[in-house]
Order: C-alpha cells, then structure tokens, then sequence
C-alpha cells in the first residue's frame, strides 16, 4: 500500500512540508482510525492525532491547531455536526479543513454537514488513494494561506511605516501654526492616499519675513511608485537654493533635475507659488494640475489659470510665471485632480462651480472645517459607495483682513 | 479603451484611441508602442476623436510613445482631441512638446 500511494503522488509536485502538519482524525471506531492513520503514515504523514468522539476531538483541536480534521458524521456524545458547529464559533478555526467521512447516503445529513462549515465529503470506507489526494489538497492551501497572511503582515508593517515617512515630508499642525504666526494666516488640509501611499505631496517653505512659498505636487500613477517619487521630488525642494523665491527658474531647475531622475512617462503636475504679503501678490507655476481658486472677502472668485509641460517628463522646457493678487482676506484653494475627476453613479464630476458654492457656504467657518466641509460635499456629491481612485489633496491659504 | 489600426501607406499608420485612457489601460496602449517600433515604420497618426476622457497616466503613455517615436524616428502626430482630452493637453502645454492637429 506504502508504494501504491506514493507512486500515485509522486507525479505531481508536492511541497513537503506538508507531512509535518498535525491531522486529526475522528471516529468512534478503533479499527476505522487506525486503518486511517496506517493510510497517512504510509503515505509519509508523520503528525496523524486520534480523537474518539466530537468532545475529545474539540479539546483536542484547541490543544494541536491540526491543519486538517477528518471527521466521522455519528458519534456519542458530541457528533460530527455538533463538533463543526461548536469549532466554527471560534474565529481561529473559520478555514480549518474538515472532511467529512461517512457512509451515510442520505443527502440531507450531508447538506447539513455543509451547511454548518464542512469543507468536503468522502464516502466510506474511503478510497486511501482519494483520502490522501483530498488531504494533500487541503493543506497545501492551509501552507499557501498561511505564507500569504506572514507576507501580508510583513507588507503591512512596512507600509505602516512607509506611510508615516511620507506623512512625515507634509506639514505638521505644529509647522502649520509657525507659518500661520509668521504670515498672519490660516492653513487647512487634507491628505487622502487611494491606497497605503499616494503620489500627492504639498508643502510649504518660508524664504523671508514677507515671502514664502508654498506647494501642491501630484506624481503621475499611485501607490509605491508614484510614492516614491514624492520623496525624489520633496528632496530636491528642500535642497538650499537661492532660487526658490523665484517659480519659473525654480520650477525650470527642479524640472532638469526629474526628467533625469524618472522614468519615461512619469511625470508631476505642479503648482508652486511663492506668496508675498507685503506686495500683495502671488507669482506662481501652474504645470498641467488643476486651477487653483481665490475667494475674496467679498465673495468674488478668480481662477489661477496657467499651463506648463508637467515636470519631469522632458528636459531642457522653459516654464513662466503668472504674476496674479493676493489681498488681505482673501482666500487661496488648490486640490489634487481627483477631487474635479471622480465621477459619481451617473459620471457626473464634482466640477470647479461645485468647489466654489462649498468654498462660499463654508466661508464663516475655520479654515480646517472649511477643508472639511469640501471634503463632505465632494463625497456626498459622487455617493458614499463610489470609490475614490486617485489620491486626493487639499489646501486651503487663508490670509487674515 | 480601445486601440484600433489602419494602414494608410508605406509605413504609415493610423491608431484610432477610443473610450476612457485611465492608468488601467497601460497593457492596451503597449499596442501602439509596438507599432511605433515596428521596423519600417515611418509616421503614425494617433486620432483621438473617440476619446473621452484621459488621466495623468493617461497623458504619461504619450510622453513613452513620444521618446519612443523619436527614438526609431518616427513622425509622431496627435489629431482629433476634443473635450477634457483638449483641455488637459491645453494646461499640460502638449501643443509645445507633441506634433498636435
């Protein structure tokens, strides 16, 4: 018999750690488990474990964690059923193979098998050649779930960590308060990746006591990749540069600089803008991201147009500025493309007109709420179930009257 | 989306695009790389008139097929935007980097 099983197994590629992996079988029968268990140990299963009713086979199971149960219907004092009922409660044991082997024919008692979480059924007495080929079946995929939950684990620390890194390149409420002192202003946020990480990063930088610069940069894709650049992209912006204070050379470098570093087809959209509070204005890039907004005191909107080849994607491109005011009380907003590019249930996106009425309902409010009230409005226009694909950033620049 | 070739000559072509180009479609559009680096390939038309709506991933497949053609040296011209597909190629200043009809 020894040779017989393994002669039928031996064609297919078997890893061999499933051999070692406990299997616990059930039967009120003495002869029945030990011809069983003369089948596993011949076919190479060293960890076989017997119980002789439901009750010892639950104590039992708590006590091995088996990877594989095979499982007599009628028994004394716990059944078959009664056992798989009572091992499913125990959210350990929810994809613990059970087999089910009986000699029953009546398909009812073998739906209600099923019904309370079986795995699978074998007639008895079983074939050994069938017995084994089902088991080896059931717990490759016990090894398979199990190294996918260790990588999983592994995958999601690491993104846990990776995520607070590139929180980390975005400014914290306490950098967020420094510049609002310093520039008599008030800052508002939201950072929202489609996935662990996203290809969205802004950003501010202080260049004097009147001007500073800030930032709203979107790498082409998402997820690592796009992630990834962030931080290529936020490096360079942090480098010491006397050119920061001026957006078309900075954005001119900073360009020469990606399209070495990225790969063909990636790219940033990008609005830098340096914010200068004595002269009351604005000079800013505008590189193939969304029109960012100014709401004055009194209600009136104006739109930062600009266009720019996206940066990075080819050298040697000349970018200008746009001069444009930005008065005391007035209110600056950009925004990643997926708040103007998710459509909801009927493909309808949320547009800038959209953005605009939120900006004006919102307008008694502090700045983050004002974020916020966006951030509600946009959802609530696509639908609570319509998924957001891209990664989604907001800021909103208030300059106190 | 959908890619579709026509044959207008010598080493010509016509790829009509059609339908969404999103960050999904990176596979489909390999296509039109494949043409463009076909040997004996010497001008290719991407139209664009079934298109209806294009993302940043979108717009980053024309930079591949961009330094791809320049590469083989093949005359590379983009027709037919119309809708947001103009629009994003307007404030992403295509007009300056691509052959545009």
């Amino acid at each position: 018999m020894e040779n017989d099983i393994q002669n039928h197994i031996s064609n297919i590629e078997i890893d061999t750690r499933i051999y070692a992996e406990p299997i616990l079988l059930v039967d009120d029968s003495t002869t029945c488990r030990s011809m069983m268990a003369l089948v596993y140990s011949c076919a190479g299963f060293t960890n076989i474990l017997q119980a002789k009713d439901g009750k010892e086979a639950l104590e039992m199971t708590l006590e091995y964690k088996p990877s594989l149960v095979v499982l007599d219907l009628f028994m004394p004092i716990l059944n078959g059923t009664e056992y798989t009922k009572e091992i499913r409660k125990n959210p350990d044991f929810l994809t613990l193979p059970i087999i089910v082997q009986s000699a029953t024919t009546n398909t009812d008692d073998i739906h209600a098998a099923f019904n309370v979480g079986v795995n699978d059924f074998i007639s008895k007495p079983p074939s050994a050649d069938e017995l084994i080929a089902r088991s080896i079946v059931h717990i490759s995929n016990v090894i398979l779930a199990r190294n996918l939950s260790v990588y999983k684990k592994r995958m999601d620390a690491d993104m846990k960590i990776a995520r607070r890194m590139q929180a980390s390149i975005m400014p914290n409420v306490e950098q967020q308060g420094d510049f609002q002192k310093r520039y008599r202003c008030e800052i508002g946020s939201h950072f929202n990746p489609s996935a662990e990480l996203g290809g969205d990063f802004w950003g501010m930088r202080s260049l004097s006591s009147s001007q500073m610069a800030l930032y709203n940069i979107d790498l082409s894709g998402h997820g690592v990749s796009a992630a990834l650049n962030t931080f290529r992209f936020h490096a360079i912006l942090h480098e010491n540069k006397s050119y920061f204070a001026e957006p078309a050379v900075c954005i001119s470098a900073i360009n020469s600089r990606l399209s070495n570093l990225l790969d063909v087809g990636q790219y940033a959209t990008v609005f830098y803008t340096v914010l200068d509070v004595e002269k009351n204005m604005l000079s800013y890039v505008l590189t193939g991201a969304p029109t960012p907004i100014i709401l004055s005191a009194e209600g009136e909107v104006y739109w930062l147009k600009g266009m720019g080849v996206p940066v990075g994607a080819i050298p040697n491109i000349h970018y200008d500025a746009v001069q444009h005011p930005f008065l005391a009380g007035e209110t600056l907003l950009t925004y990643s493309d997926a708040l103007i590019e998710t459509p909801n249930a009927d493909g309808i996106f949320f547009s800038a007109e959209n953005i605009v009425e939120s900006l004006q309902r919102s307008k008694e409010m502090p700045v983050q709420d004002r974020v916020n009230q966006l951030v509600e409005d946009f959802h609530s226009f696509i639908g609570e179930n319509q998924e957001v694909t891209d990664d989604l950033t907001i800021v909103i620049y208030h300059r106190h009257s | 989306m959908l890619v579709s070739k026509e044959a207008r000559g010598e080493g010509e072509y016509i790829i009509h695009l059609s339908g969404k180009m999103t960050f999904t479609d990176t596979s489909v559009f390999s296509h039109v790389l494949d043409v463009i680096n076909q040997d004996g390939v010497r001008s290719i038309i991407i139209d664009l008139a079934g298109l209806e709506f294009i993302d940043s991933a979108g717009l980053g497949m024309f930079f591949i097929a961009k330094e791809d053609a320049e590469t083989k040296q093949v005359a590379l011209v983009l027709q037919g935007a119309t809708g947001q597909i103009q629009k994003m190629f307007t404030i992403s200043c295509f007009y300056e980097v691509f052959q545009i009809r």
